[in-house]
């Protein structure tokens, strides 16, 4: 079986907090890029899917992706292709996808992984719009699959935690959603992975006609403050409770029994007070 | 798996260690436990230009530098005043011994990518946890991740103040709380224009401001400031042992130094954007470990290559030239085929010959002086009050000069203690 897998690189979120466009600090070549984590979960499900003679290869398109694509390579992929583009765009979904389907048509598949969703942009439709290029049924959110005779089987998650069982018709893509692997390359795969070469392919020879921005980013802004719930004290009160609460912040006191005495006495007040609550018969 | 050389932490002294080799031919094996090298370092602080340039010359135009040093102040921090000392000069920033304000995250990251340059292979996310040992000889290294065994030929232990390899090899003891300070240090926002009105610098002068005294509550260490381009670096740097004793959080020193009333409207209208810490060897000549074994070196901070001596403090410089050193005597080592503790000799030598070691032994009796608490407390009150005292306009009728001096000493300190004192300053300088 022919897997693809897409990766992205997102930026590590250690870049310094409070910086933004504009901001001296807000510098993208300078950050560290790295592969965005549900696609290491699409990687987990393409090796289970692999079997023996099947191959694995990775494809990314982006300016910073070198690094997540040796992750891939780390994580099970056989091979790494990097889509390059020489005006170094900043692309938006449909843009992206139609590069990645013209570059997957030309490697040849069986299936497309990648995963549910990009932590950096919060995107969920870039599988869909993949799956639309390429004009594969589309399967999502899978949390698992594995091969069968003639096919794989997915288990998508739905709503309440219930789980479904999906056979496409073959090839198809799979939205993968989860968590990287959980044990780590060996050191020789490691080792492998960091020094093996990449192949870089110029989108330019893809024939995806012009390639040009279609979004332009004109900002990015902090999040709105939530607006705070304030407590209203009741109208009914007198103007003096009224003007106790708004200063104690409306804070209601607990209601307390105190039991005093021996400890013995309090020990019987309290099973007493216990009794009458119906704690305990 | 198999390698020549092996070098154990991606800070100053294992990549130039590792550039040294891979440009005579050796393609070392990097290994760096942070995702990045330079993801896990911090400093204040300065780069001592020269040992680098010597290998990379005229770096500081093509590294990510932040500003050049043009002016120091030190200045004695009593309760609530403070003296300074204050430094311009056109020669303090002249290259190639200037010293370069840097943010090591940045920078380490920029020297491995000189490393890679050159030929070295640099493997992140790759944590050391022990030496292989064959016929009582180091043979290799053991990485936390599964079929992780390298052997190696040599092995560098580059790993920074904590040396766990170090202490592995026998080389030294585990690190004890008398011998390292702990430093803390915030990271401000403040735009370019800010600082240069406020620290009166222009293009990419900057600013080492150190403090002692009031700034760590009379701890035995010091407080300090660095300008950025678009930021200030600022922290306290406190013994481990007198923190321990003192039952002190650093991080609460930190907050009180930041509202001295000397340092406070340095930091105004500065917002947080890093809080780190890290800890630093002072342990000095004294506590210099064996620097070679079997098929073994350390180097930089690990062998505890730092010089302290109260104004000044350097690390970075004394890591380069280790790191230098160590390759050297491998390439040496190499061609004799003899990585014994003998073979590998030179490094020593080398050290001795250079300024690193002949630094750590003219300043050794340092660690003494420095540790003395009443450079921190009484001595700072004493110098604030006696210039407030010279200061002061008559009536009442002034006293002379050296009676104000001896007066504002001798209210708070004993001959003995005097005496002990300059004589140990002396003897430390
Ligand atoms: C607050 C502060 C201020 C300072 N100010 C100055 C100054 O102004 N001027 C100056 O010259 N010096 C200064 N220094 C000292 C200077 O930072 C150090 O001397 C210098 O960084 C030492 O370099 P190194 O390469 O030996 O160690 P480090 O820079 O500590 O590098 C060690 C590397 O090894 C890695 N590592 C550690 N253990 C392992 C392991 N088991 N496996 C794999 N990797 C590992 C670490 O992640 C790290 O990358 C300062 C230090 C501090 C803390």
């Amino acid at each position: 079986m022919r897997l693809i897998v897409c990766v992205k690189a997102v930026p590590d979120p250690g870049i310094p907090v409070g910086a933004g466009p504009g901001d001296p600090s807000w510098d993208p070549a300078s950050w560290l890029w790295d592969l965005n984590p549900p696609d290491g979960a699409a990687l987990t499900v393409a090796a289970c899917l692999r079997g023996t003679e099947g191959t694995v290869t990775a494809v990314s398109v982006g300016p910073h992706a070198a690094r997540a694509l040796r992750r891939a390579l780390a994580w099970g992929a056989d091979r790494a292709v990097l889509l390059v583009d020489k005006g170094g765009l900043d692309l938006d979904i449909v843009t992206a996808a139609r590069i990645l389907s013209a570059a997957i048509g030309r490697l040849g598949f069986d299936a497309v992984l990648c995963g549910q969703a990009a932590v950096d942009s919060q995107g969920e439709s870039l599988p869909a719009v993949l799956a639309g290029f390429l004009e594969c049924p589309l399967i999502s959110p899978v949390v698992e699959a594995w091969r069968e005779a003639d096919g794989l089987v997915a288990r998508t998650r739905l709503p309440r935690g219930r789980r479904a069982l999906l056979q496409p018709r073959l090839p198809a893509v799979l939205a993968v959603e989860g968590a990287p692997p959980q044990v780590d390359a060996t050191l020789p795969v490691y080792l492998q992975a960091l020094t093996a070469p990449l192949e870089a392919w110029d989108i330019s020879t893809l024939e995806v006609g012009a390639v040009a921005p279609q979004v332009t980013h004109l900002g990015l802004g902090a999040p709105r403050p939530r607006p705070k719930k304030i407590f209203t004290p009741d109208s009914r009160l007198s103007a003096a409770e009224r003007l106790r609460q708004l200063m104690t912040g409306g804070r209601v006191e607990k209601k307390t029994d105190l039991f005093t005495g021996t400890a013995a006495q309090a020990a019987e007040h309290l099973l007493g007070a216990l009794r009458r609550e119906g704690s305990i018969a | 798996m198999n390698a020549d050389v092996v070098i154990v932490g991606a800070g100053p002294a294992g990549l130039s260690a590792a550039i040294t080799l891979a440009r005579a031919g050796v393609r070392p094996l990097v290994l760096e436990r942070g995702l990045y090298p330079g993801a896990k370092n911090m400093f204040g602080g300065v780069l001592y230009g020269r040992a680098l340039h010597e290998m990379l010359p005229a770096f500081w135009e093509r590294a990510p530098v932040e500003r050049r040093l043009t002016r120091r102040t030190f200045t004695l921090l009593s309760r609530d005043a403070a003296v300074s000392l204050d430094l311009r000069s056109p020669r303090l920033g002249a290259t190639p011994d200037a010293g370069w304000i840097i943010a090591r995250s940045r920078f380490d990251r920029w020297l491995g990518e000189e490393a890679e340059a050159a030929g070295a292979l640099i493997v992140p996310e790759a944590t050391v946890d022990d030496l292989l040992w064959e016929g009582g000889r180091v043979a290799g290294v053991r990485v936390r991740r599964e079929e992780g065994e390298v052997h190696a030929r040599v092995v560098v232990a580059a790993d920074g103040a904590l040396s766990l390899l170090a202490q592995r090899a026998g080389l030294r003891g585990p690190v004890s709380s008398d011998t390292v300070a702990l430093a803390v240090k915030e990271v401000l926002h403040l735009p370019r224009e800010v600082i240069e009105t406020r620290f009166q610098l222009r293009d990419d002068e900057g600013i080492e401001s150190i403090f002692v005294g009031g700034a760590t509550g009379g701890q035995p260490g010091g407080g300090f400031l660095y300008t950025l381009c678009e930021g200030l670096a600022v922290g306290v740097i406190v013994r481990l042992d007198a923190l321990v004793a003192g039952r002190t959080r650093p991080q609460d020193l930190l907050e009180a130094f930041k509202t001295h009333p000397a340092v406070a409207p340095l930091l105004a209208g500065g917002t947080a954007r890093e809080y780190s810490a890290h800890l630093i060897p002072e342990g000095g000549y004294a506590e210099l470990p064996r620097l070679v074994t079997d098929g073994f070196l350390v180097a930089g901070d690990a062998a505890g290559l730092v010089a302290v001596n109260g104004i000044h403090f350097e690390g970075m410089n004394l890591a380069i030239a280790s790191g230098i050193a160590a390759a050297e005597a491998i390439l040496d080592a190499r061609e004799r085929a003899d990585f014994s503790a003998a073979g590998l000799d030179g490094y020593g030598r080398r050290l001795r010959d250079g300024f690193v070691l002949q630094d750590l032994r003219r300043f050794r009796h340092a660690a003494l002086f420095l540790r003395s608490p009443r450079l921190y407390r009484e001595y700072p009150e004493a110098v604030c009050d006696f210039l407030e005292r010279l200061y002061r306009p008559s009536p009442p009728a002034k006293t002379g000069l050296w009676r104000g001096l001896v007066g504002s000493l001798r209210r708070r300190l004993s001959w003995t203690d005097l005496l002990r004192d300059a004589w140990r300053m002396l003897r430390s300088l």
